[in-house]
């Protein structure tokens, strides 16, 4: 006797279909599962044996094994148990089709379906796979039923599942609670940032082209604040990215009842003593780090100096690449992160270099030392350098009077003006903004007109800008002309770029 | 060639002992130096500070000491760290002469930081002291030292200092010894210039342009209109407004103007490759020209 029940199981953030063999056949009384299963789907078998006999069915009393196929791909979690459990039970039972169902769910042992991680990439996996019906646990319904080709049917209990299969009693079809971006977590306004005009500009060019951004400034001069506000001007998120989000959060159990779904662009600001498993993600079940979680969105290290200096060199490839591969040893986990980087710092240890109304208590050598540890290899790679003072307090009096300080909205749609141009410009090839652009990228869409180009060339011998200062300095000139709606790069859009280098001496 | 043989050494009385120095009421017996002791004879001027500064005191101190240097003015300093080694710098950016006085034997490199600017001294300008060859820096030396720097010279600028530096000590003891002290007014609200103002509210001559320090020599500065010419109108409007107020934030330079930050942005990065600006601190500031 033979079931064949559908499921799916996880590797990094993407699902990959899975068929549960259940086998019945004389021998002494077991109870096996193979197929690479991990020790959570091993330990299945003591679950489901109780689970079963407690909901009033009867356990075989004779050998039993489950295969998972393909039986070469390690497989985890204990969604498995409902697809096992149903397995077995409808060993020579008469069944429906269940050709285009796919069943997961944890079982408790009274029998109670429990919600799972990853359900959303789970039945993403599913979908593809060209399954029309999927039974998983009720708190996971509003999570998937996001996708909106298939039949989300949830399922409280095993018994359910049982009626289901058997045809006693259909499951019904889930259906959204809220289509709206209900669930938003508002992030603040720029109208609240009180002056700092050229900060948010350079603001608005940095997300207009997904330029890294290190902002240096003095401790309280509102780099954070700034910083918080960004995931507002970015575009809203597409359906497809909304999906690959959730996915992700699914997969790190970050979803929650209030929130099944990530309608908003992630903003992610890791503590500085995080460790590098934490930033990048891994562990013996790899698992998405801070990167993949703000991934599409913007990850803000607040205070890089106090940053571990590995941590962060092991944030280089990721960023350039936007994604992460972890290789364990059976099999290679890809985690996405494609960021906005934003980083903020304060330009000595004590913070008060720049502000002479206070004294700066640091030595020239802990000044240099401070400089040298933000200057490392990684801010080398981000492309703007922004620096940010302090509010005058006689201007603040001043812009009180008739003060109307640009707003998210209006930033926003700059923003997604520029985007537009930079869609239509790479539609079709491996760029899809500006900050991405490689050497030949840039080659070949940030050309510059005799005027412009000698103004490089003066730049770079006065200014001492490095070979990549200098690709950097045509990237965000290439993001100043889309702002400008040129598609040509003219000399003041290059002109302008040139303020946004790392600073030569840096004092 | 052995350290010993480029130290000379020449006593109180002899030919070549600086005149102005035997003047005062405790000459040094003898001064050991390496370098060009005849550009003492030249008009002298004393530019100190203290070593903790702010870009405002540092490029003050660059500006005036390269002034002064142009118009041959022999800049004396004590090669310390900050307002010191800009005042060398600046004389030596300017092609002219310059004398470091120090508080050690002229062998030994007091800060060791300062090691390339001392050899560039020794063969450019000139290196001085009143204790023999290989006499440590000792703290108690400084003080005395400072009474060969304002002794050389014929007047002392106070660039930058805070309440309790040893360049005011030195300025105390320019005037005792009946030379003139000019100090740079700086800002009201910043603790690096406490000393400097402090000078100023107890008679000493305020410096209101660079161009001040040439007026105690009878100099006169020879300039043009430089800027006018080579900036197009929206950058003079920007130096202009810089001439004004001194450094500012981009943000400052957008509301004075009423220009959002995509206008200035680009004319400002214009003028730093002219030369005009540069920026520090994430602040701009007008360059010396």
């Amino acid at each position: 006797m033979l079931t064949k029940v559908k499921t799916a199981t996880l590797s990094g953030v993407r699902g990959y279909p899975v068929t549960v063999e259940t086998d019945l056949h004389r021998g002494m009384p077991g109870f096996n599962i193979v197929g690479l299963a991990d020790t959570t789907i091993r330990e299945a078998t003591q679950r489901i044996k109780p689970a079963i006999m407690n909901c009033g069915f009867r356990f075989p009393n004779e050998r039993v094994t489950v295969n998972l196929v393909p039986a070469a791909k390690p497989k985890e979690g204990s969604h498995f148990d409902l697809p096992i459990a149903l397995g077995i039970m409808m060993l020579g039972e008469e069944v429906l089709e269940m050709e285009n169902t796919a069943f997961l769910g944890e079982v408790s042992l009274d029998g109670r379906v429990n919600p799972v991680r990853g359900a959303l990439p789970l039945a993403m996996s599913l979908r593809s796979a060209g399954i029309k019906n999927i039974v998983l646990p009720a708190g996971n319904a509003e999570e998937a039923a996001i996708l909106e080709d298939v039949n989300i049917l949830p399922v409280n209990h095993l018994k359910e599942a049982v009626d289901h299969v058997s045809g006693e009693r259909r499951l019904q079809i889930y259906k959204r609670k809220n289509n709206s971006a209900g669930g938003a977590i508002a992030c603040p306004d720029f109208a609240q940032v009180i002056g700092q005009e050229s900060v948010k500009r350079a603001i608005v060019i940095g997300a207009a082209g997904n330029h890294g951004m290190l902002m240096m400034g003095s401790p309280g001069c509102g780099k954070t604040m700034m910083a918080r506000c960004i995931p507002g001007i970015l575009p809203e998120l597409t359906y497809e990215e909304k999906l690959e989000i959730t996915g992700i959060y699914s997969v790190a159990g970050l979803l929650s009842d209030e929130h099944p779904i990530v309608q908003q662009r992630p903003f992610r600001s890791p503590h500085h003593t995080i460790t590098q498993t934490g930033l990048i993600g891994g562990g013996a079940k790899p698992r998405p780090g801070e990167l993949s979680l703000a991934h599409r969105g913007v990850i803000f290290l607040d205070e890089l100096g106090e940053f571990d200096a590995r941590v962060i060199d092991a944030m280089r490839q990721p960023v350039e690449e936007g994604l992460i591969r972890i290789n364990r040893n059976l099999e290679e986990v890809i985690f996405p992160s494609r960021v906005m980087v934003v980083i903020a710092a304060n330009p000595c240890k004590c913070g008060n270099l720049w502000d002479e109304r206070k004294l700066c208590t640091c030595t020239p050598k802990q000044i240099e030392s401070h400089r040298r540890k933000l200057m490392g290899p990684f801010a080398d790679r981000i492309d703007m350098h922004i620096r940010v003072n302090p509010v005058d307090k006689d201007r603040l009096n001043e812009l009180k009077s008739g003060g109307k300080w640009e707003s998210t909205d209006s930033m926003r749609r700059k923003v997604v003006a520029a985007r537009r141009m930079q869609e239509e410009r790479y539609s079709g090839l491996r760029y899809s903004c500006n900050g991405e652009l490689d050497e030949e990228g840039i080659k070949r869409y940030c050309s510059l007109d005799e005027e412009s180009h000698s103004m490089m060339v003066s730049a770079y011998e006065r200014l001492n800008l490095s070979m990549r200062g200098y690709n950097k300095i045509l990237k965000i000139a290439r993001t100043i002309a889309d702002l400008d709606r040129k598609e040509r790069i003219e000399q003041f859009h290059v002109a302008e770029a040139l303020m946004f280098r790392i600073d030569s001496d840096m004092q | 060639m052995k350290e010993t043989d480029r130290i000379q050494m020449v006593r109180l009385g002899e030919t070549g002992y600086p005149s102005r120095l035997a003047e005062i009421k405790n000459p040094p017996k003898q001064l050991y130096y390496i370098g060009n002791l005849r550009m003492l004879e030249k008009p002298c001027a004393a530019v100190i500070g203290s070593r903790t500064t702010t870009t405002y005191g540092r490029n003050t101190a660059i500006a005036i000491a390269r002034c002064l240097a142009e118009h041959g003015v022999t800049v004396v300093s004590g090669m310390a760290m900050g307002i010191d080694s800009c005042a060398h710098n600046g004389a030596l950016a300017g092609g002219g002469n310059t004398a470091a006085v120090l508080g050690c034997g002229v062998d030994v490199c007091y800060p060791p930081e300062n090691s390339g600017l001392k050899r560039e001294l020794e063969t450019k300008g000139l290196v001085i002291s009143e204790y023999s060859p290989g006499t440590r820096p000792e703290r108690y030396n400084f003080p005395t030292r400072n009474r060969i720097i304002s002794g050389l010279c014929h007047i002392t600028i106070v660039v930058q200092a805070r309440n309790r530096s040893g360049s005011l000590i030195t300025a105390e003891l320019a005037a005792e010894q009946g030379r003139e002290v000019l100090a740079v007014p700086g800002n009201i609200d910043s603790q690096y210039n406490l000393g400097n103002n402090k000078l100023i509210r107890e008679g000493a001559t305020p410096l209101i342009s660079i161009d001040d320090v040439l007026e105690p020599f009878g100099l006169r500065r020879i300039t043009g209109e430089m800027a006018r010419e080579k900036l197009s109108d929206r950058e003079y409007e920007i130096f202009r407004l810089l001439q004004e107020h001194g450094e500012m934030g981009i943000d400052e330079v957008c509301y004075h103007i009423g220009k959002e930050p995509g206008y200035v942005n680009p004319i400002l990065s214009v003028m730093e490759m002219k030369g005009f600006i540069f920026s520090a601190l994430g602040k701009i500031f007008l360059a010396n020209v």
